[in-house]
């Protein structure tokens, strides 16, 4: 299998300045920030076509020729909030190859004229901190971050902030409120980061996986890139797989790869004895699919998942087995969303708990017929009408759910209760 | 000229100018939008959702009015099938966990969720979850309680302290459907300007403390008026009940002065006017007790008094002194009831600063004068100077005006003055003096602005921020605690006049009362002016004076001194005006009942020399008449009668007296009050 981001991993100490240099490590940089302009940076990474790994695929190179020219000080903001359930991949990469991650910042922060590049990470993710600041030390200590790199004048200050633990804070706005000392909340738009971000001033915002590509794009160049995945999504995709299968954890694939080769050769197939009812492809805000025969040959890309009516998002695999009750799992998903809920606005504060709440009611065997489509008519008073996509997100999977398992929602609140937990329907 | 451009919304086109938020837009049309988060005087937050509207060849669907900015050509619907069903949808979330108690509600009939939700809300509820309890009512500090299963979460508080007042002492708590509005650590909220939030509250979470359960919304009506507190003049609403009581203050948006805050001592002090201590019928010493008696035996009774006094000891004898929170029409009867019928050029108002000025000093007041700048100016200045001038204290909402010209239009402010005040915290500069020594300081800055020496701080200062106009310069008239009160003035005139040769200036004075400037221009003021003083002349220690008439100044209060008593006591007349029986009138020998601010037409002078209207809103207790009203009835004891019937006759007099007024007439001044014309920018 081709491997760009996780080539090294397996190498031991790679987290290690040294080792890492020696596999070619911050050569990406070098040649940046020695043989390039910033805005030649900027082309290449436009040219590979690299999309934001954080969900949104939004094209990288686009996003930082949004910044003003002349408007300084910009800033650079790492995602590395990564919140979503299902996903565990930007914690991996930070985890055992976090000057990879540093160097991909680096190049971007010149790209966009920042001398001053934050990595938000995750409140929980106090470990990964320890390991980002000990690898931060290093590069300055190598003369790979701080003052005039290379002899050149070019500056730039890596800054880890760790938030409090809250999945709105990884929606890009609230990190910067975070990031600022504030408490989390997504910003009124416009005026967007890039005119107006973190403290005021233009800022990028990328996830790490993100930036993790952009050193070995500006070693190898964009035609490299794109002879990785396919036409639309160039490169390769961390996918994270997690549920009842024989390995679970996250594989590095070239675009397109069919799903079934990430479900049945890499993570190994279910575990014995259970079959694939369902899974979510992009974490808990993308839609359900069944386990059909046709949602196993799906390529891994985001097209592929857009046309099957799912978002391929983070990648983030979620394997629900045939044994596994649905409106169990619509309630985890449900009530994460409602206790994620950042309480701005009205939709998603009185939406998601009213979905939560009912679910766990037909989960408990009090279900009555009217609460389908009323839970489909929150959903839709909610789609679209929230301030932010939380809102949208903690709507797709009752949607999906309800398409896709009805009778499994009816036969709950015809039988009053749960067909897979009959001792109460007790959800704990 | 503003750019304009054109829009459509539900087949109505107009032209508005570019930049208006759609929500603005359509309101001055008249086209209704629900909204709860918005609010015109705070910026937008996009939080509630329910001014969702559809905009064409907007993919995303419904998108909220309160934070579009419109654009050329936009052809907007905010009645669409789409938008009706999200705006059903926002208000069944909006009245999910709301407790429906608006029986027993203080906002029940005047409650936007209450009449949006008839206008726009599904007419029945499908939520059957329980729904969410809080301990209620919470007391969030000692004016105001707080629901917090009432409150829809629409950030009015939390942004009007972040953003008006800038304290920052309402914050959201917790996340989810579990955020509550509250303190940091439950500290009380204490402020100056608390009240106001209970105003921009859209439901009935946050309630007076002092009102609430008091009243029903529909059982009250609003009557414009003026606050009576200070000199700044902030536009009330009145609320009344059954015609006679004085329920609450209300504010009344003028944006050219308060716009639309008020202080907590503004809003919360109003009992006085209902108050069972008011004085009803006039009243005369017997021994030591008061009788009531009728109108009649009190003028008689004065009016004989006065005639002997006057006869034997000639009219400037007698001496009056009236309260600057009268009225302008009160104070200019009083001093022709002291001219013409007593005879007396002895008048005085009080309190008011104690000059002894030179002839220099008067120079300075005029300057000052001369210089008078408007509020809404500060919105223009590029620098302002508070020198020595504490508006938290004096003027307070004149303090949200600087914090949103700072804000809002980037003056620098300059706060010199010898202690700390609430908005050192705000200023881009200070210069500090060591106490009392304001005189030195405007010297030091005078001289630094005229090539001569001065501290480099004092310097820095000068060539920083008063080398570039517009500079506008708030000064405490009253003078507390300064050494040299002349001597600060005439450097503060001064000073102001060398800029003003630099420079476009303009000066706003903090003033004793509502009515302190009317009181100046009317010239209540005894011979000699300034240097005068009425009140000296009264209880200095070879005072000649034998009859005195005090109109709302409590001098037995404000000037406590055994000797004050004695002398109040030994006159051969005291009549006293008054609401209530105080110090003052306790030493009377004639209390007549007078008319608050609320119970008679008239007008204030603020200290921008906004000429305001109260009016008659409550009936007075007993047989209480208008100060003027009761000396023009008093003169007709006397062989030189006042022939005033109302209050207009009287302004016209005024007209005809005080030339800077002479623009202005009873029917011209609308109801934000009007500036002399002399005194307006082009």
């Amino acid at each position: 299998m081709d491997r760009i981001l996780f080539k090294h991993v397996d190498v031991p100490d790679i987290n290690r300045l040294p080792v890492y240099v020696e596999n070619g490590g911050y050569s990406g940089l070098r040649k940046a920030l020695t043989e390039m302009q910033p805005e030649e940076v900027t082309q290449v990474v436009m040219d590979s076509g690299l999309a934001g790994r954080g969900g949104a695929a939004f094209p990288t190179g686009r996003k930082w020729s949004f910044i003003p020219k002349g408007v300084l000080p910009t800033y650079l903001a790492v995602n590395a909030d990564e919140s979503e359930p299902g996903a565990f991949k930007d914690r991996e990469l930070m985890e055992r190859n976090p000057h990879q991650l540093l160097e991909g910042v680096a190049i971007s922060a010149y790209a966009v004229r920042a001398e001053k590049a934050f990595i938000y990470i995750r409140g929980e993710f106090l470990y990964i901190e320890e390991i980002l600041n000990a690898a931060v030390a290093e590069a300055y200590a190598g003369g790979y971050l701080g003052t005039n790199l290379f002899g050149t004048a070019t500056s730039i200050d890596i800054v880890i902030h760790r938030g409090a633990g809250a999945y709105i804070c990884g929606e890009e706005s609230a990190m910067l409120d975070s990031l600022e000392g504030y408490r989390g909340f997504p910003r009124l738009k416009p005026p967007f980061p890039a005119v107006k971000g973190a403290y005021g001033q233009p800022t990028v915002i990328n996830n790490v996986e993100t930036l993790a590509n952009v050193s070995h794009i500006v070693n190898n160049g964009a035609e490299w890139f794109r002879s990785f995945g396919t036409e639309k999504s160039p490169g390769t995709k961390i996918c994270s797989v997690s549920g009842p299968v024989n390995r679970p954890g996250n594989y590095e694939v070239n675009m397109g790869t069919p799903f079934r080769t990430l479900l049945e050769d890499m993570a190994g197939g279910l575990v014995e004895g259970k079959k694939l009812k369902a899974y979510i492809p992009g974490g808990a805000s993308a839609p359900m699919l069944p386990g059909t025969e046709a949602n196993m040959e799906i390529p891994l890309s985001y097209e592929g998942y857009a046309a099957a009516g799912s978002a391929f998002g983070s990648a983030s695999f979620i394997i629900i087995p045939d044994d596994a009750c649905i409106i169990r799992a619509q309630l985890r998903i449900s009530e994460f969303f409602a206790h994620e809920s950042c309480g701005k606005c009205i939709p998603c504060r009185e939406g998601t708990p009213w979905l939560a709440k009912t679910v766990r009611r037909i989960e408990n065997g009090e279900g009555r017929q009217e609460d389908l489509p009323l839970l489909l008519d929150i959903c839709d008073n909610i789609l679209g009408r929230a301030f932010c996509p939380l809102g949208d997100f903690a709507t797709s999977n009752i949607v999906a759910s309800i398409k896709y398992f009805y009778d499994e929602y009816e036969q709950h609140i015809l039988q009053r209760g749960c067909p897979y937990h009959s001792a109460a329907s007790a959800v704990a | 000229m503003q750019d304009l451009v054109s829009i459509t919304v539900d087949g109505q086109t107009w032209q508005v100018p570019k930049g208006t938020l759609l929500w603005e837009a359509c309101k001055s049309q008249g086209i209704d939008i629900p909204i709860f988060c918005y609010h015109t005087k705070l910026g937008p937050v996009g939080a509630c959702r329910t001014c969702l509207v559809e905009i064409e060849g907007m993919s995303k669907g419904p998108t909220t009015a309160c934070s579009t900015p419109v654009a050329d050509g936009m052809v907007v619907s905010t009645r669409s099938p789409v938008v009706a069903k999200a705006q059903r949808g926002i208000f069944d979330f909006l009245l999910a966990n709301h407790p429906l108690d608006c029986p027993i509600c203080d906002r029940g009939g005047e409650c936007p969720l209450q009449d949006q939700s008839f206008a726009y809300g599904p007419g029945t509820s499908r939520y059957i979850e329980p729904k969410r309890h809080h301990v209620k009512p919470i007391v969030l500090g000692p004016t105001i309680a707080l629901d917090r299963e009432r409150c829809v979460l629409c950030w009015r508080c939390v942004r009007f302290t972040a953003e008006i007042a800038e304290d920052k002492s309402i914050i959201l708590l917790d996340r989810g459907e579990h955020t509550v509005v509250g303190t940091f650590q439950d500290e009380p909220y204490v402020s100056n300007f608390s009240g106001n939030v209970v105003e921009l509250c859209p439901v009935g979470a946050l309630t007076s403390r002092k009102q609430r359960f008091n009243f029903r919304p529909w059982e009250l009506q609003n009557r414009p008026s003026v606050c009576p507190h200070c000199a700044f003049g902030c536009n009330l609403n009145v609320s009344i009940r059954k015609n006679d009581e004085v329920i609450r203050f209300l504010s009344r948006d003028n944006p050219e002065v308060d716009d639309s805050w008020l202080c907590d001592r503004g809003r919360y002090d109003y009992e006085f006017v209902n108050s069972p201590d008011r004085v009803t019928a006039p009243m005369l010493r017997r021994g030591d007790a008061f009788v009531q008696v009728p109108w009649d035996e009190a003028f008689q009774f004065i009016a004989g008094r006065l005639a002997t006094v006057v006869e034997e000891s000639g009219p400037d004898t007698v001496v009056g002194v009236a309260s600057p929170r009268l009225t302008n029409e009160d104070l200019f009867v009083f001093k022709r009831f002291m001219n013409a019928v007593v005879g007396s050029v002895q008048v005085d108002h009080f309190p008011r600063p104690q000059l002894e000025l030179a002839g220099d000093g008067e120079t300075a007041l005029e300057t000052l004068n001369s210089l008078n700048a408007s509020i809404s100016s500060l919105d223009e200045a590029r620098t302002i100077v508070l020198l020595g001038a504490d508006p938290s204290l004096r003027e307070p909402v004149m303090e949200l005006r600087l914090r949103k010209a700072v804000n809002k239009h980037g003056a620098r402010l300059v706060v010199i003055n010898s202690d700390e005040i609430p908005l050192t915290g705000k200023a881009e500069a200070r210069l500090t003096y060591p106490a009392g020594r304001l005189a030195d300081m405007a010297h030091s800055l005078l001289s630094s602005l005229t090539g001569g020496d001065a501290p480099e701080d004092v310097g820095n200062v000068v060539a920083t921020y008063l080398t570039e106009g517009p500079v506008a310069i708030v000064y405490d008239d009253r003078l507390d605690g300064v050494t040299d009160k002349n001597g600060a003035l005439v450097a503060i005139g001064d000073l102001a006049a060398a800029l003003g040769e630099r420079v476009s200036v303009g000066v706003l004075p903090l003033l004793d009362a509502a009515n302190s400037l009317g009181a100046r221009d009317l010239g209540v003021l005894p011979l000699g002016g300034w240097g005068g003083s009425a009140v000296d002349r009264l209880l200095g220690p070879d005072s000649q004076v034998r009859a005195a008439f005090v109109l709302g100044a409590n001098l037995a209060r404000d000037i406590p001194a055994p000797e004050t008593d004695r002398r109040l006591e030994q006159l051969d007349l005291l009549v006293v005006n008054e609401l209530f029986l105080t110090e003052t009138a306790r030493l009377a020998d004639v209390v007549l009942p007078a008319a608050s601010f609320a119970e008679k037409l008239g007008t204030f002078t603020n200290s921008e020399r906004r000429i305001q209207m109260v009016r008659n809103i409550v009936p007075t207790p007993g047989v209480a008449r208008a100060d003027w009203e009761i000396l023009v009835d008093l003169s007709q004891y006397t062989d030189r009668p006042l022939d005033y019937a109302l209050p207009q006759q009287v302004w016209e007099d005024i007209r005809r007296d005080v030339p800077v007024y002479s623009s202005i007439s009873y029917d011209t001044i609308p109801p934000q009050g009007v500036r002399p014309a002399s005194l307006q920018r082009a």
